[in-house]
């Protein structure tokens, strides 16, 4: 009877606990701690959160989006509004520490940019020949701004540019060639 | 030999010689403990020793066997009903309903998503990746196009 009752919670908690499984992706990034860079829902420009069925039902679409998401679990964005000098330079050297905590995990970057007053990085989680993530962290002193991505899931990078219209102009003739 | 062993002895149906008879008979009318001995192992003796009849111990066996057989089946269905009635109920407990989404309510999803993407996209373009990538466009792909293709059975 015991057996019987641990049998069937595990069966009635599985799609429960199958909803939040996408935290468990190598690809996630928690994203609530720039959250809390925002200090407050004032500064918190934008926030998107967007999983499970609702990421599914968009995977179905015949589109390029559609394609794009089929093999993605979860994609999450913030954006926290740099109103002065001081938070700007904190949110600075969070990202920075936060970039250095990623690439200690098993993140690659894949492009860096280092400008006056903009820094970007984009790293992505290797899963084999596969990317598993993408991550991009923007902080934008000028414009005021610091934006966070998380892309969790096995993402088309050559899918993901043409998607941006940054399409690799001859990259499809190079994969047909045998040698 | 002692007095009980010479009660059980006669009870018993032994053999007793004269000074043994004599003796056991003393016993009795001297000893009210003797004698409450000899009158009870007596009247055990006189139960009676039928034994319990086989095909009775048969009937008691089936009885229990079948209601072990019933007892497990009763669980068996217990269970069966349990999963039937309980698993749903527990489901509906624990597990959020599959939330139903409006046409407005994807298309806002797949707004938001596009955006997301979008900016990935841009920013990998604008950063040093975006300049291998116009390395590609400018030289590399043009380059591409002069070239025969290998393999793709168009010319060798």
């Amino acid at each position: 009877m015991k057996r019987l009752l641990i049998l069937l919670v595990a069966i009635g908690l599985a799609p429960a606990l199958a909803a939040d499984a996408w935290k468990e992706h190598p690809g996630y990034v928690d994203l609530d701690r720039f959250v809390a860079l925002a200090g407050g829902d004032e500064a918190l420009t934008l926030e998107v959160n967007i999983t499970g069925a609702l990421l599914t039902i968009v995977a179905k679409s015949d589109t390029d989006l559609g394609r794009l998401v089929r093999d993605v679990k979860g994609v999450r964005a913030v954006a926290v509004e740099i109103d002065d000098d001081t938070r700007g330079k904190r949110v600075r050297e969070f990202v920075r520490r936060s970039e250095r905590e990623l690439t200690e995990r098993g993140w690659s970057r894949l492009a860096t940019v280092r400008e006056d007053c903009e820094e970007v990085s984009v790293l992505t989680r290797d899963d084999g020949d596969l990317i598993a993530g993408v991550t991009v962290l923007v902080v934008d002193l000028c414009g005021g701004e610091a934006i966070f991505t998380n892309i969790a899931g096995f993402v088309d990078l050559e899918l993901l540019l043409e998607f941006g219209g940054d399409k690799i102009p001859g990259l499809d003739r190079l994969e047909g060639m045998d040698r | 030999m002692s007095d009980r062993a010479l009660i059980h002895r006669s009870l018993d149906g032994e053999a007793l010689d004269a000074d043994e008879r004599r003796r056991l008979e003393r016993l009795l009318r001297s000893d009210p403990e003797a004698r409450a001995l000899h009158e009870m192992q007596a009247a055990l003796r006189r139960l009676p020793t039928e034994r319990f009849p086989d095909t009775a111990l048969q009937q008691v066996l089936r009885r229990t066997s079948r209601r072990r057989r019933l007892h497990a089946a009763g669980w068996a269905a217990a269970a069966l009903l349990l999963l039937a009635i309980g698993l749903p109920a527990l489901r509906e407990l624990t597990v959020p309903p599959t939330p139903e989404y409006s046409a407005e309510e994807i298309a806002e999803a797949e707004r938001q998503l596009a955006q997301v993407f979008g900016f990935t996209s841009e920013t990998i373009g604008r950063s040093t990746l975006g300049e291998t990538l116009e390395v590609f466009r400018d030289e590399v792909s043009p380059a591409l196009r002069r070239l025969p293709l290998i393999g793709t059975g168009d010319g060798s």
